[in-house]
């Protein structure tokens, strides 16, 4: 909560330095902030490979060697 | 130049604002820094405190600032033990009752010179208007009116400096620390950036200490103290 207001208390002051830093060096600005968007796209999209492949590793092994989807028995 | 610092009547009170008890540092290896230092500094009180170089004057400065600890001994500001706050504490009593000025200025470059001076405001959730309201009475304050929407790269060393005393008074806080004000500066805007230091120390009330070097420096305090490793000394060779 503490941290919370810390940070709410220094928005003007991020507002201005972001401000400051846009204006005086646009290219650079822009390009951080491509960065890490690419970054941040590229975590989740191996973070969804990854789901994937583990996904589908696990329905072939549930195709070979796992538990029947039918079964037959004596009544 | 003798520029008067806002509104305020020169104020000195008896109760001192800073105390510093037993105060006691070491460094990694053998060697002790200073011990048991005794210090108060009142209200509208400008104390330099001048001493070789390695003897630890700033690292004095860093612990009346909160940003170093102490191995013994308290140091309460305000009535308010500062070893007995945690870091957020800390923090917040440095945003709100502490003001710095620094050898090297510290100006911001890509903010504008009224948005470095309101910088303090900004961070204690003042809102833009006020802040940049005040902020122009304290550069009109310090003989900079009518410069706010310039930048720090238009102002020459002495300016800067200038811009750095309004910044640490605009939040009118109890303490304000200088760590060697003029070390960048020429003798003759040295001696009026002092002037204007020491002027607006003692108009706001505030407590001032003032590390420094230099013996023109040191005369125009208060108060002058030579930093040994026994703590502090009244120096008379003034």
């Amino acid at each position: 909560m503490a941290a919370e207001r810390g940070l709410l208390s220094g928005r003007l002051a991020l507002r201005w330095l972001i401000a400051g830093e846009w204006r005086f060096h646009p290219a650079r600005f822009v390009l951080t902030a491509v960065a890490i968007a690419v970054g941040v796209a590229l975590g989740f999209a191996v973070h969804l490979v990854n789901g994937s492949a583990l996904a589908a590793f696990d329905g072939a092994m549930r195709g070979v060697s796992g538990a029947a989807a039918l079964s037959v028995r004596l009544v | 130049m003798r520029a008067r610092i806002g509104h305020h009547a020169v104020m000195t009170t008896d109760q001192p604002i800073l105390q510093v008890h037993g105060l006691g540092k070491s460094v990694p290896g053998p060697r002790r820094l200073f011990h048991d230092l005794d210090l108060a500094v009142a209200g509208g009180e400008l104390v330099a405190i001048i001493g070789e170089s390695g003897v630890g004057k700033s690292t004095l400065l860093n612990m009346l600032a909160g940003l170093d600890e102490a191995d013994e001994g308290s140091i309460t500001l305000d009535g308010t033990d500062l070893a007995g706050l945690d870091e957020t504490a800390r923090t917040r009593l440095r945003r709100e009752r502490i003001g710095f000025v620094f050898q090297a200025f510290h100006i911001l470059p890509y903010l504008t010179l009224r948005q470095n001076v309101a910088l303090p405001l900004a961070l204690l959730a003042h809102d833009a208007p006020a802040a940049e309201a005040r902020a122009d009475a304290m550069l009109d304050a310090v003989g900079l009116g009518g410069r706010g929407q310039g930048y720090a790269r238009d102002l020459s060393g002495g300016e800067l400096q200038r811009v750095a005393i309004a910044r640490a008074l605009i939040h009118r806080p109890s303490l304000i620390l200088a760590d060697e004000p003029t070390g960048n500066l020429d003798p003759t805007t040295a001696a009026r950036v002092l002037a204007l230091f020491a002027d607006a120390v003692r108009q706001h009330g505030a407590a001032g200490v003032m590390v420094t070097h230099s013996a023109a420096c040191a005369a125009i305090a208060d108060r002058v103290l030579r930093l040994g490793a026994d703590g502090l000394m009244v120096d008379d060779g003034r």
